[in-house]
């Protein structure tokens, strides 16, 4: 995603002369293109990340179209105040990326590790939250942030392979799309890089003649109507997700489970990350494993949980 | 600027300071000593200074004012309605229901403010992105920022002052309020800040001390900024909290202080009197 997002942009920048950038001391190698390019609008602030938040709602207010860039929870926990006064007090037209979401630095330990974005950037009034799955849908999603005005929050994953495959079949961004439809009484919802483990824990499920349909969410916020439809319809739904069970999809789903007619609440199960930090090292996918987030997991869990109900 | 101009600012500047009373006496809320402390260089900056069209606040050239200690908001308050940004009416529903002006700016609801502040640390900040924005667009427009000195215990703050000097941001100045208090004491009980004129020294902002309370002397260095080109301009004002009404001044009591009925009435009696000897010298 970190490559798409430097290709994406440094486009976003040839086509929109309204377009800055912030970055709070990361990517200046890899953003060196756009740098020569366009050194005016071009702003690496060090690491100064309250400030570059304050500043790039100034001049989102002043009619520019500010990016702010950097590792995720230093752009969204760290500065959670700046971006309540500065981009969501003021509705400012500010672009939030933040790269190495979740557990993707994942041997650099929680200080670089955000379970908790989502949770807290979903609180902003007006805020709106992607979470592309790979690197198409991050172009899609960037370019999307770019035509929209308004407090934008994108979240940026990172180690796994990218994946190449289309989402959509086209060029259009879409709020979600459904991975794969299958029964819709069994419902797995994701977004980000589990949608993949999602799709192989479908695979095997449906050898099992559970035949789960699977939701890649692209927005998270606001979410679309038509997932209150899907959600209805489910016996078993399951949400999936590289980030705490606490605030985040797992909770948002939740939301609206709670809110459905008695007698149509579906049996909603959470996996993402429980309330702790992570205590071990490894690589994502490691990790992954160790947090039950990959397919073999996802597969056992809803296994388990159909099984149970059938029983 | 002349006797006669001079004197007429001292006198707008009595009668902000009986707004500041009257409103915060009449709705129980609101901070008198931030507000006091910011008067003289609030009623400067919109009479000589600031080129802002009331009549069209969406002009983009227009200079931008931020009150970053959104705490002092009620004199600038009554600094807009005497100067017509909103009816002088709405200076009686402060804090109110019916009201556009609370406890602090809110750029939502009044006209002129061009940036909510009130939670410190953030207002300076944006006016650092002003700033950008105005280089960006080899615009002439410049940006003024009232900055208190308990504010610069925020490490935004620094963070900012930093950004705007590597950014040569030399049409933003910043008009430090050193009334040397802050909202539990003295500033240097409280979080001794040390010597703030170094400090902004330091971070590669061009200095000068001003005596905060002295119209023609503010509005001289007002007038000369940019200092230097190339750097942003730190005007160190040196004030007094509760400014005007001697029994205030330098209480921290008057931080968030409500005054009596009597308080009032001898505050009002204290700004008549000095009404008074500015019409006698100026006779």
């Amino acid at each position: 995603m970190r490559k798409t997002f430097v290709k994406t942009i440094e486009k976003l920048f040839d086509e929109d002369p309204k377009v800055v950038l912030f970055l709070g001391d990361i990517g200046a190698f890899l953003l060196r293109k756009i740098k020569d390019k366009y050194p005016d609008r071009f702003f690496n602030v060090g690491i100064s990340e309250a400030a570059m938040i304050s500043a790039a709602a100034g001049m989102a207010l002043d009619g520019w179209k500010p990016f702010a860039y950097t590792i995720t929870p230093f752009i969204t926990s760290r500065v959670f105040d700046q971006i309540r006064v500065g981009v969501g007090c003021h509705s400012a037209n500010v672009k939030i990326v933040g790269i190495g979401s979740g557990v993707s630095y994942s041997s650099l330990g929680a200080t670089h590790h955000s379970i908790e974005d989502i949770a807290i950037m979903r609180t902003i009034p007006g805020m709106r939250i992607f979470t592309p799955e790979n690197a198409e849908g991050t172009e899609k999603t960037l370019r999307e942030a770019a035509r929209i005005d308004g407090p934008t929050y994108i979240r940026l994953t990172l180690n796994l392979p990218e994946q190449t495959e289309n989402q959509t079949n086209n060029n259009k961004f879409a709020d979600y799309r459904i991975a794969r439809r299958g029964n819709s009484q069994v419902v797995i919802i994701s977004f980000g890089e589990t949608v993949k483990e999602s799709l192989l824990a479908e695979e095997r499920l449906t050898k099992k003649g559970i035949d789960p349909t699977v939701v890649g969410i692209n927005t998270i916020k606001p979410l679309n109507k038509e997932i209150i439809n899907i959600i209805s319809k489910a016996k078993y739904l399951f949400t999936v997700e590289e980030h705490s069970v606490i605030g985040g999809l797992g909770s948002v789903i939740a939301e609206l489970v709670a809110e459905l007619p008695a007698g149509t609440k579906p049996m909603l199960t959470r996996i993402g990350i429980d309330d702790k930090y992570l205590d071990i090292y490894g690589h994502k996918q490691e990790l992954y494993q160790y947090l039950g987030l990959d397919g073999e997991s996802i597969y056992r869990k809803v296994l388990q949980k159909c099984k149970k109900r059938q029983k | 600027m002349n006797k006669a101009e001079i004197t007429k600012l001292k006198k707008l500047a009595i009668q902000v300071r009986r707004d500041v009373i009257r409103m915060i006496y009449g709705s129980k809320d609101g901070h008198i000593g931030a507000a006091m402390s910011i008067v003289e260089m609030l009623v400067v900056l919109y009479s000589k200074i600031l080129k802002i069209d009331k009549r069209d606040l969406s002009n983009k050239e227009r200079d931008r004012f931020i009150l970053s200690k959104g705490h002092g908001c009620v004199s600038l308050y009554s600094v807009l309605a005497r100067r017509r940004f909103f009816p002088m009416d709405e200076l009686e529903k402060f804090c109110t229901r019916n009201g556009i002006l609370g406890g602090h700016p809110d750029h939502n609801k009044i006209p002129g403010v061009e940036v909510s502040t009130g939670s410190l640390g953030h207002g300076f900040p944006m006016g650092v992105g002003f700033a950008m924005a105005a280089k960006l667009e080899k615009s002439h427009r410049k940006i003024f920022c009232v900055v208190g000195d308990g504010e610069c215990n925020e490490g935004s703050t620094w963070e900012a002052a930093a950004i705007a000097s590597h950014q040569k941001l030399d049409n933003l100045v910043v008009i430090l309020d050193n009334n040397e208090m802050q909202s539990s004491g003295s500033a240097v009980a409280v979080q001794d800040p040390h010597d703030l004129k170094l400090k902004w020294s330091a971070f590669g902002w061009e200095t000068l001390d001003v005596e905060g309370h002295d119209i023609n002397k503010i509005y001289g260095a007002l007038i000369k900024c940019p200092l230097i080109k190339g750097k942003p301009t730190a005007l160190i004002a040196h004030t007094v909290k509760g400014k005007g009404i001697p029994f205030m001044e330098n209480d921290n009591k008057w931080h968030t202080g409500i005054p009596t009925e009597e308080e009032y009435l001898k505050a009002m009696e204290e700004l008549d009197l000095q009404e008074k000897h500015y019409e006698k010298n100026l006779c």
